[in-house]
């Protein structure tokens, strides 16, 4: 499903280069869990906001679903990115002044659904998060569990090929931890590709799939046990 | 204390920022309201040399023959002080005035005055005290004069005023001696004008001087607005009773019976009253006027006051929301509520002291000049020093405004829990917040919609009024005017016959009314051979009048003769006169002459008509005009040539050749016109300055909305970029915060700017159409409220728009 070759991200500060990622080659295939792992600085954010299209490589090739991506122009990968690709954030980024239900539905405000359509499926995942009951609160009015729920509710309501976690649990006690993972298991179950980015070992090895990084290189990447 | 005022300090100087939108707006607002409070105190202010004036009356009378009602004069005969005097009604030192010109020869040249005769109780009535002599005494006396100190220095240069004592004066062919010399009057005096060509140079003569050309019969008249009568009222007495008095006195008189019978049969032939001089500053039609004006511009000060303070309101409660952390911290460390209002109202009394003083320095600073163009007397001390009562309503608009400002924004400020913002969650301002501060836009969009609207309506019918076809020309036109007796003007054939020569002048003319200046005239009762009665505004000019200005002749030639007065009249008065055309009223005789609408016996053939012609204001219909012929010298003289810089030039160096020693002044007569609408242009003018002044506080509201808007929903915005929303879904984002604001904020103010700019529409004979002074306004204010948002929000805008979905990581 995606084939990073040869990538490479540089940032320039003033006169200061520096390399986030160092000529990564990676292939994850559809329906893959993989947990990518590393010390602070090593370039897991980077590589996350480049398989998310959020970001454009200094160099190399990223393929998506066999589709070169590199050296399109931003409308053109937020038409790709659209619908296929969808987000869970460590800080939740829900809009406060929005219920739970329009931040659900803000992820498919700007896809091909009907209005009806669109509230329809809203529905239909807040269900499955059990947070109908919720739908018309305020993300200040629910707990931090809660909120990663509807954050997690927003990205599969479009129904996306690839989730891309960035510490999801992060921001949450170990409780509430657990239940987003579990969640993301689920997703997983069901098809969905999903790439996390983690500090923590324990959630690492939920994963089907390990990728350490090191100083933007891939320093080790390992499968769990098929067993 | 000292701490509190150091760390309010502290929190103000480090959001400079918004410190410096809240103290601009609400300085530059501050000020415009000062400088209307301090013009509303110089025009109200009577003249503060006279004691009591409360308890001075001024007798006024208006007319009120068959379908010609005066409007009321702040004047009156003065014979009524005589009466009143007779009849022993409870008023004290009942005093006569009326004012003149005088020409006074001193060394070969003439040097021209205004003379003030008046009764000798006027000095202890007015309170006046001569620098030298004995001014009581000199009005008693035939050959005295007293003269103010411009006019001694104006005679005999920097003298003293005991230099001046026994000096002569030669006037209206006798000699005078100074007997006292006072000081210049009050700009404010009831007394009268200064003149533009003369100054303050007044001489003070009594009712038995040789001085006074008043006869027997204009010191009896009863239907004559010949002066001024003033007197103070007993302390049993008060100023209601005045008109019945009066009209007492009226109707006792001998002349009563000679008016008229269908003027005083089963009806008043006139309406009396009288004003104390407190009351003086707001009568009269130029005063009204003014009040007009002044309210008009302090009705738009205070909207601008009231956008700026809605400003402030918005900026603070953005603050406060943006100091959730630092307030739960406060909190934390034991401040109570009311510590922490103290605070913010501390922070605020800051900005608004701030401003205060900015507003005053400016009002201080410019109000002098702004007084003067407003017509205020120069000499008037208007902001210097500022009046205690003016800095004391200051204060009380800082204590307003800081309620006004701070309530809301400290309400919702100590209602978020403190624990959330502890821990790094801040709340939003919620819904009903945001609309509040939607709704505190829209009433500020209203109010430049509104004021801009009116500023287009004001300038269109500026515009209008002085492009206005009257039926004649002002272009390449000059006004030569002269201080001289009317009755007496010197004899001006060397001039005339220069001008006759001069190839820079294409026409000339003499004329006793400025046609573009003056909109007011002596009327007549004109009777046609059919019997036609009709009432003509009566011009005296010269057969080159019409080429002059530019007329155009229906019928007949504009011509003198021997033996018999003609008369050119146009074709309105043609019409109403009974002739069918122009071309039948040639050779016609008509009777005239009479006293004020009554018939007369002179004799008027009509050699001429012209095309309609307004001598009169935008305000008032158009009456028939009537031109009499002669060519004797007027003291207007107009020239007509290609270009107003050569013909000035001319004209000056041709006077100063050929013409008498008079003073004179020379103006354009396009300028003469404008003049007939200063009030309205300054109007216009200051309705202008405030709309454009309401733009820049509305916009810095509008900037200070969009930063907070897209600072506050910054987030939002990321995600929406980042589930694919691009540049113009963030715009539509970004412009729903100002599309309500705008639609409802056009929906208040048009409407009503639209009401407002009618009703001073209504006020005119002469108006635009409603399309071009109402609707195209309103149009272009519109666009301009839309185009000044766009503007103001273009940076935040253009922020909003290079927010990339990545963020949403960091």
């Amino acid at each position: 499903m995606i084939e990073l070759s040869q990538l490479t991200k540089r940032y320039r500060t003033g006169e200061v280069e520096t390399t986030a990622l160092d000529r990564i080659d990676l292939q994850i295939e559809s329906g893959e869990y993989v947990a990518i792992t590393g010390p602070s600085g090593c370039g897991k954010s980077t590589l996350l906001g480049l398989l998310g299209l959020l970001d454009a490589p200094t160099s190399g090739s990223y393929r998506l679903q066999g589709e070169e991506l590199v050296g399109r122009s931003s409308r053109e990968l937020a038409a790709i990115r659209r619908g296929r690709i969808s987000f869970v954030f460590q800080s939740f980024n829900l809009v406060d002044e929005m219920t739970v239900r329009d931040n659900v539905q803000l992820a498919l405000r700007y896809g091909e659904l009907s209005e009806k359509a669109q509230r329809q499926r809203v529905s239909e995942v807040l269900e499955r998060l059990a947070l109908s009951h919720r739908a018309d609160h305020h993300p200040s009015q629910l707990s931090g569990g809660q909120q990663q729920r509807v954050a997690i509710a927003r990205a599969i309501a479009s129904r996306p090929a690839l989730l891309l976690a960035d510490e999801p649990t992060g921001n949450l006690d170990s409780a509430h931890g657990l239940e987003v993972m579990r969640l993301l298991r689920e997703l997983n179950d069901e098809g969905t590709t999903l790439v996390m980015v983690t500090h923590s070992a324990e959630h690492a090895a939920l994963a089907s799939r390990s990728v350490r990084l090191l100083d933007g290189r891939v320093l080790v990447d390992t499968y769990a046990d098929a067993s | 204390m000292k701490a509190l005022l150091i760390d309010a300090w502290r929190g103000a100087h480090g959001r400079s920022a918004s410190t410096f939108v809240a103290v601009g707006g609400l300085m530059v607002a501050m000020a415009a309201c000062l400088i209307v409070a301090l013009l509303a105190l110089a025009f109200a202010e009577p003249d503060p040399t006279i004691p009591a004036p409360e308890r001075v009356v001024l007798l006024d009378m208006k007319g009120n023959p068959p379908g010609q009602p005066s409007p009321w004069f702040a004047a009156s005969p003065v014979s009524f002080g005589t009466m009143l005097k007779e009849r022993g009604v409870p008023l004290d030192l009942i005093s006569r005035t009326s004012a003149d010109g005088l020409d006074i020869k001193i060394e070969g040249r003439m040097q021209a005055a205004l003379l003030l005769i008046a009764d000798a109780d006027l000095v202890p009535l007015f309170g006046m005290t001569p620098l030298q002599g004995d001014l009581q005494k000199t009005l008693t006396q035939r050959d005295s004069i007293a003269i103010t100190v411009d006019l001694m220095r104006k005679l005999w240069g920097d003298i003293s005023p005991a230099q001046a004592m026994g000096r002569r004066i030669d006037a209206r062919g006798g000699l005078y001696t100074v007997t006292a010399v006072i000081p210049n009057f009050d700009p404010r005096t009831p007394l009268g004008r200064a003149n533009p060509m003369v100054g303050n140079a007044w001489a003070m003569v009594g009712f038995e001087s040789k001085a006074n050309p008043m006869d027997e019969q204009s010191l009896a008249a009863i239907f004559a607005i010949n002066g001024h009568v003033f007197a103070r009222l007993r302390p049993e007495s008060s100023v209601e009773q005045i008109a019945g008095w009066m009209r007492e006195a009226f109707m006792a008189s001998p002349l009563y019976a000679q008016l008229p019978a269908d003027w005083r049969t089963g009806r008043e032939a006139a309406y009396f009253r009288g004003l104390t001089l407190a009351q003086l500053p707001f009568e009269g039609a130029l005063n009204e006027q003014r009040w007009r004006l002044l309210g008009a511009v302090a009705a738009a000060s205070l909207l601008l006051l009231l956008m700026a303070a809605f400003n402030c309101m918005n900026l603070q409660t953005a603050n406060l929301l943006h100091r959730q952390r630092e307030t739960a911290l406060r909190r934390s460390l034991g401040a109570d509520g009311r510590r922490l209002v103290q605070l913010w109202g501390v922070e605020a009394l800051i900005s608004l002291l701030l401003a205060a003083l900015g507003a005053l320095l400016i009002a201080w600073w410019t109000t002098p000049a702004i007084a003067t163009w407003a017509g205020l007397p120069a000499e008037l001390e208007v902001a210097d020093p500022l009046p205690l009562r003016v800095v004391l309503g200051l204060a009380l608009a800082v204590l307003a405004l800081l309620a006004l400002i701070l309530t809301l924004p400290a309400a919702m400020a100590l209602r978020q829990k403190p624990a959330p913002a502890l821990h790094g969650r801040t709340a939003s301002e919620g819904p009903w917040g945001r609309r509040v501060r939607q709704a505190l836009l829209t009433i500020q969009l209203s109010g430049v919609a509104l004021l801009l609207s009116l500023a287009g309506v004001l300038t269109q019918q500026q515009q209008y009024l002085l492009g206005l076809d009257r039926g004649f020309e002002t272009h390449n036109r000059l006004w030569l005017g002269v201080m001289a007796d009317p009755e007496n003007v010197p004899s001006m054939d060397a001039f005339t016959a220069a001008l006759d020569r001069h190839p820079a002048i294409k026409t000339w003319a003499f004329s006793n009314a400025r046609p573009a200046a003056d909109t007011r005239g002596p009327n007549e009762l004109h009777v046609s051979a059919s019997q036609h009665q009709q009432v003509l505004r009566v011009t005296t000019v010269s057969p080159g009048f019409f080429a002059t200005y530019g007329m155009t002749l229906l019928a007949g030639t504009p011509r003198l003769s021997t033996g018999e007065t003609h008369v050119v009249i146009d074709e309105k008065a043609a019409r109403l006169l009974g002739f069918p055309d122009p071309q039948s009223a040639i050779g016609e005789v008509l009777r005239g002459g009479g006293g004020f609408l009554q018939q007369g016996t002179d004799l008027r053939r009509i050699v001429a008509v012209v095309r309609s012609v307004k001598l009169e204001s935008g305000r008032d219909p158009a009456l028939p005009q009537a031109f009499l012929l002669s060519d004797k010298p007027q003291w207007d003289v107009t020239v007509h040539g290609a270009d107003t810089v050569t013909l000035r030039q001319t004209l000056d160096d041709l006077w100063k050749t050929y013409g008498p020693k008079l003073l004179y002044q020379i103006e354009s007569v396009d300028d003469q016109l404008a003049s007939v609408y200063d009030q309205e242009q300054r109007l216009a003018t200051m309705v202008t300055a405030l709309s454009l002044l309401s733009v820049g506080v509305a916009m810095l509201g509008a900037y200070a909305l969009i930063a907070d808007t897209v600072r506050r929903r910054r987030t939002e915005l990321v995600l929406r970029r980042l589930h694919g929303a691009d540049d113009g879904a963030i715009l539509r984002q970004l412009s729903l915060e100002f599309v309500w604001p705008l639609l409802v904020g056009l929906v208040i103010g048009l409407p009503l700017a639209a009401w407002l700019g009618e009703r001073y529409l209504a006020g005119f004979v002469d108006r635009v159409g409603i399309e071009r002074g109402v609707l195209l306004p309103m149009a272009l204010a519109a666009v301009a409220t839309l185009v000044s948002i766009a503007i103001a929000t273009l940076r935040h805008v253009r922020h909003a728009l290079a927010l990339q979905p990545i963020e949403a990581l960091k």
